[in-house]
């Protein structure tokens, strides 16, 4: 019941457009710096940072989903849906979110990298092969994922404690 | 407590609290439904109608007092229990629409069976029985978000009724309504719909409270 619950938010939540976006801008970013980085200390740094910026912006804009479901979290009680269905629904519908944005943004960033040498003198000077660069953006991304939908739903968690007539009383 | 008691609500009090403040809305409400009857709360706005099918419904606590639906004090359940119990014998006519607008009318009222765990055969057999009771097959499929403030009323009411509750607690459930449908629904309480059914129903309307086994009268606490 959790999966058809995220599979109908999934298709009908407008947020979800922007969310992806989000994603994907950030997963596009990661990945062309991976694809360029140089030889040397300066790249385990680099590559370091990003793995923090991704989890850090990816968590972020996740946790922006998570905040703004208090109406439908109070109609699911109401209903007689219990915390962990609730919750359970909101982490699949997150990391769903999360996982379609990652995989539009390595398409983004794969198709980028193949025009950009056209464009810029970089090739040549990059320490990663392109396949080295897909494989940890898709890492870093994943575990930005992951942490995203375990800090969103672990907000849904804390906010269906409250009282359903509360959770009501509280909707703007 | 005799077992002919679908609700029982015994020295109930209740205050809401904020801003430091507190709003006492009553200290010590006490009566039963039986099982199959019908019993309207009347009064004047504000004086705890909606508070009190808050609290039968579990969806709020009382600060002191017990409440019993079907013999079971929910006053002193986990709330994930009282959930379960909620599902499987209450049905709910929010007196603000509670729907979710994303949803098609067909979607919103599977939402209830989905968390009984029916089967997509299942529930689509209980929809469809429920479309014809309610006249609403016209707009089935239609978002929430698009229907008049009157369709959705009678959206809700066949929600609250989809997974066939034995106690329906019903908060003005004919507001917004024109007088014909609030008849066909006035009707509908006496009809075959509701049959065997506990209702426990606030009203403004006098139609409604005419048809009532019993009517109580919650009286405005003066601060
Ligand atoms: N969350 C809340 N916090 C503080 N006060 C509240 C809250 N909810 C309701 N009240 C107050 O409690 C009283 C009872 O409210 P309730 O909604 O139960 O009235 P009602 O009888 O249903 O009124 P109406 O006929 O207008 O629907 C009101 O004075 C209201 O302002
Ligand atoms: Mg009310």
């Amino acid at each position: 019941m959790s999966l058809w619950l995220a599979l109908k938010r999934f298709q009908t939540t407008w947020v979800k457009v922007k969310l992806i976006i989000g994603i994907l801008a950030v997963v596009v970013a990661d990945f062309m710096v991976l694809s360029m980085l140089v030889q040397g200390w300066g790249a385990v740094i680099t590559a370091a940072s990003i793995l923090i910026l991704t989890i850090v912006a990816l968590s972020a804009t996740m946790l922006h989903l998570a905040d703004r479901v208090d109406y439908d979290l109070g109609v699911y009680k109401a209903l007689g849906a219990t915390r962990e269905t609730i919750t359970l629904s909101f982490m699949i519908e997150l990391f769903l979110t999360g996982l379609l944005g990652a995989l539009l943004g390595l398409l983004v960033g794969v198709s980028l990298l193949v025009l950009l040498p056209a464009l810029l003198p970089l090739k040549g000077w990059s320490l990663l092969t392109l396949a080295e660069a897909l494989g940890f953006a898709l890492l870093f991304s994943l575990l930005g994922i992951f942490t995203g939908a375990a800090l969103g739903a672990y907000s849904v968690w804390k906010k269906s404690h409250r009282m359903t007539a509360e959770i009501f009383a509280h909707v703007e | 407590m005799s077992s002919n008691s679908a609700i029982r609500v015994e020295h109930v009090r209740k205050v809401y609290d904020g801003h430091g403040k507190s709003f006492p809305v009553f200290e010590d409400v006490s009566f039963e439904v039986k099982k199959g009857e019908f019993l309207a709360v009347v009064g004047p706005t504000g004086c705890g109608k909606t508070t009190l099918i808050n609290l039968v419904a579990g969806l709020d606590r009382p600060q002191a007092g017990n409440i019993y639906v079907d013999g079971v004090n929910i006053t002193k359940l986990p709330e994930d229990v009282v959930s379960k119990l909620r599902r499987r014998k209450l049905g709910v006519v929010f007196q603000v629409s509670n729907l979710i607008p994303s949803l098609t009318v067909y979607e919103n009222l599977e939402l209830p069976l989905v968390f009984l765990g029916m089967s997509r055969d299942e529930r689509r057999r209980r929809v469809e029985e429920v479309l014809e009771s309610f006249w609403i097959s016209n707009y089935v499929h239609r978002k929430v978000a698009t229907l008049s403030v009157g369709e959705n009323r009678m959206v809700s009411y066949a929600r609250a009724m989809i997974s066939d509750p034995e106690i329906l607690l019903l908060d003005e459930p004919t507001d917004f309504l024109d007088p014909l449908t609030e008849d066909m629904m006035v009707a509908s309480f006496k009809g075959k719909i509701l049959k065997g059914k506990t209702l426990l129903a606030t009203t403004h309307r006098r139609k409604m409270a005419k048809l009532a086994d019993r009517v109580i009268n919650l009286k405005k606490k003066l601060p």
